[in-house]
Formats: C-alpha cells, structure tokens, sequence
C-alpha cells in the first residue's frame, strides 16, 4: 500500500469533521418539526422529493399555490383539489385544516399561512370552525413567539366569539396596520364595517386594497364596493 | 507546493469554461430565473419569498448538476485520452493534481453561481427586496455544500469503476445527506451498542446536509450564533479535505 499517510490523512479528516458537526448540533439545531409530524395529503410524492432534495421551504411554498389555487375554485367539485370522499361530505372547504397544516408543519415559520388559514377558520361563514383557527395560530406562537400578529388575531377571535364586534373592530384596525396583514381580513373588517353601516371605515379600507399591488384579487371586487359605498353615503 | 497545485487549477477552470455542459446548464439558470418569475405570480403577496426560495433553490440545483457531471469525469477522461501520462511525467505529486483539478472545477462553479446571484439578486431587487445578511449565509451554505459534493463525487469516480455507479452513488449521499436528523434520531433511540456505533459511522461517513438548508429557516424565531458557522466552516474543509486525501490515497494506487 503506497502513501498510508494520505488514507490516516483522510480518516483523520473525517473524524474532525463528525466532531465539528456534534459540535455544531450541539450549538444549535434548527426546531422543525420531525418527519413523523408532517401532513402528507395527496400530494406527499411532490413533499417528499422536495425534502429529499433538501428544499423544505420551497416544498411549502408550492403547498402553499396548491392552497390558494383550492380556495380559489369557487364552486367545489371543480379543479379536481378536492378527493371524491372529501366531496362526498357536502362541505365547501373539504379538509382545509389539513391542507393549511401540511405548509405550516413544512414551514412553521411562514407567517402568512398561519394568518390565511386563521382568516378563513375564524371569520368565512363557509368554514365558521373558530377552534381551528385558534390551534393554528397557537401553532404559530410556539414556533415565532415574539410574533405579535399571532396574538392579535387570538384577541380578535375571542372578541368575535363573545359578540363584542367594537373590540373586535379595534384590535383588527392595529393588524391592519402591519404590511403582513393579509387582504382577507381586510374585506372581512370593511364588511364588518358596511353590515354596521360604518360606510366611511368600509370605504376608507376598500379605497387601501384597490391600491395594494400585493391583492389584485380584491381589486375587482373593491372598485364595486367603493361604488356601492359613496352612493350610500350620498344617500345618507 | 502551490506552483503546480494553481496551474492545474487555472487549466481546469479554462477547460470547463469552454465545456458545452458547462454553458447549457448556466442557460438553464436563466430559464429557471424566467419561470420562478412566472410562477410566482401565483403566490399572491408572498412573491419575493416564492422568487427567493425557487432562485436559492435552483442555483443549488444547477451548481450541483454542473459539479457532478463535470467531476465524475476528471480524472477518468483525462485518464482515457493519455493525457495523463503527460501531466505525471512532470514533476507533479498525484495529491497535487487531485487538489487542482478539484479546485479548478470548484472555481469554475463558484464563478458560475456567482453569475447566477447577480442575475437572481437583480430580479428580486426589481421586487422591491432589500438585501440582508441571510441571503450571503444561505449562498455561503449552498456553495459549501457544492464544495463537499463535489469532494465526494470526484472520492466515488476514483472509488468506483464506472460513470453512472459514481453518479448514482453520489446522488444516493445527496439525499441521505438530507436525511441526517432522522439516522441521529434512531442512533440516539437504539439501545443496541452495534446499531448506535454503525449508525454513527454512517452519520459521520455520510455528509450532513441539514447544516447548510440555512435557506429552510431564514425566518426562524432564533437564529444560529457565530459559533455554529465557525463549526460549519470546519465540518466542510475537513469533509471536503476527507474526500481529497482519500481520493488523492486511490489515485497513488493506480499504476499508469
């Protein structure tokens, strides 16, 4: 055998390195949620490639175009998201707390799905499951604690719940505040706000969407809004 | 000693420079860029995250693509041609033509991912992105991940006796290397003295990659502190160093 010195070299090497790598996880090891906690639906080939790949945060992100392209499909049985037993159940929204749990167990750190699925559970007439909204965005404050916006929507919900819309209201005008504010709960205070014939809070929040560049979904729908809004308060 | 180590590393950068696989692959970046630019459209307001996390993504995608094919063939197209025996009638020690190839080919990816970050930055900027600290980590981590695949895979072309067995096996550690908090979560349940030794054999044998998906967990609440980048920095040179001395140990076996 010529050159032993390169192969007790090269094992050398590579017992520095299991050391440096203890070492290392020991210093800080990143607090995902293990393997077993993921929610694989009928997409686990898509999730588990991406994460055999190494591209956890990306493997959310396509979760995540996956679940607004399901919400998005208005009349349920269309678009072929749903499967034949979740549509057998006559629900409109079949298995979306699943669906929201499969981005945030890939991703516990993306912020914008906790509030999303939080929005749809906590005030959509066609979900009305305030409980999951609750467990979700607990999910959310175990993983981003400092993360105030979490916290924001569980006060918001529990007004909602006890009928106290004003506080309710207020605690939802703070969140509007902030730029991760998603553009649901937006429509969802300015109709609040129209149902309470508050027409100038109602005008002054779809006048922001129709501006936002991030929601040109909401755009459509806002400039009717605006339309409906200043004749009421012409009529007024 | 560094003499002839940079001279081979400058005609390796050259080679691969004008390598037509080479350029095809870096004109697939640029696809790539144009598609995350489509698909991210999709994500409503979380464009710039969908942009940055397809574009780290796929950089790391194209280098290791690029590394791997190119490395597989160093020593084994050169060894095929003859040319070979030119270069070792030099006064060349084999461990200094290993490490010059290898750094050649390293050089030529890095200056390809570096071509792919200005194009990927200049679209996320024209998104209304504002540069931070992270991005260079993750781009770091990614390029010290290439760095230790590419160490593997020129360990596996020596090691093996064919292209595709070398590149199968190579993409097999890959994975496994993305697998590596599950081997540690078995090793530290087994109660078995064997199993617990094996499996931290094969963890430490096997490359770590869960280290460098720093892009995984740019948003989480508590970030790692200087010391786990210093450890980083030397698991990867000492991997990296591994698969140099052990491959440059093959290749002094070889009677040319």
């Amino acid at each position: 055998m010529r050159h032993p010195k390169l192969l007790a070299l090269g094992l050398a090497s590579l017992l520095l390195a299991a050391f440096a790598r203890d070492a290392a996880y020991r210093s800080f090891t990143a607090p995902f949620p293990g393997h077993s906690q993921l929610i694989f639906g009928n997409d686990r080939l898509q999730d588990i490639a991406f994460l055999s790949a190494g591209f956890r945060r990306l493997a959310a992100d396509a979760a995540w175009i996956q679940y607004l392209q399901f919400l998005g499909v208005r009349e349920f049985g269309r678009g072929g998201y749903a499967t034949p037993e979740e549509l057998a159940g006559g629900v409109m929204y079949p298995g979306l707390m699943r669906r929201t749990l499969r981005i945030v167990r890939l991703d516990p750190w993306f912020r914008q799905a906790y509030l999303y699925g939080a929005s749809i559970f906590a005030w959509s007439e066609a979900t009305k499951s305030p409980e999951n909204a609750i467990a979700l965005l607990e999910e959310g404050i175990r993983y981003d604690p400092d993360y105030w916006m979490y916290k924001t929507f569980l006060a918001a919900i529990a007004y909602r719940e006890r009928d106290q819309f004003a506080k309710m209201a207020g605690i939802l005008e703070e969140a509007l505040r902030n730029p991760d504010c998603p553009a649901m709960i937006k429509s969802i205070l300015a109709n609040f706000y129209k149902t309470e014939k508050r027409y100038a809070d109602a005008l002054r929040i779809w006048e922001g969407l129709i501006r936002d560049e991030r929601a040109p979904e909401y755009h459509e729908r806002a400039a009717g809004e605006i339309v409906r809004l200043r004749a009421a308060l012409r009529g007024k | 000693m560094t003499a002839p180590i940079l001279a081979i590393a400058g005609y390796t950068v050259k080679e691969h420079v004008r390598n037509r696989v080479f350029q095809l692959v870096y004109l697939f970046m640029a696809v790539l860029v144009a598609g995350a630019l489509v698909v991210s459209a999709l994500a409503q307001d979380q464009r710039l995250r969908m942009m940055m996390d397809a574009g780290l993504a796929g950089m790391e995608l194209i280098a290791l693509i690029g590394i791997l094919f190119v490395t597989v063939n160093l020593v084994r197209e050169e060894s095929e041609s003859r040319s070979i025996y030119l270069l070792l009638s030099r006064p060349i020690e084999r461990w200094q033509y290993i490490v010059g190839r290898y750094l050649g080919t390293l050089s030529a990816v890095g200056a390809g991912i570096v071509l792919m970050t200005l194009v990927h930055a200049a679209s996320l900027l024209f998104f209304g992105w504002r540069p931070d600290a992270l991005y260079a980590a993750a781009l770091l981590c990614a390029f010290g991940k290439i760095a230790v695949m590419g160490g593997l895979a020129l360990f596996l072309s020596l090691a093996t006796t064919s292209t595709p067995s070398a590149t199968a096996f190579t993409l097999f550690l890959w994975i496994l290397g993305h697998f590596s908090g599950e081997i540690r979560f078995l090793v530290e349940k087994s109660t078995n003295p064997f199993v617990t030794a094996l499996g931290w054999g094969v963890g430490a044998a096997a490359p770590d990659f869960a280290f460098f998906n720093i892009r995984d967990f740019m948003d989480a609440a508590t970030m790692p502190g200087p010391e786990w980048y210093a450890w980083l920095a030397v698991y990867t040179l000492g991997y990296t160093a591994a698969t140099l001395f052990l491959s440059s140990w093959i290749f002094s076996q070889r009677e040319f």
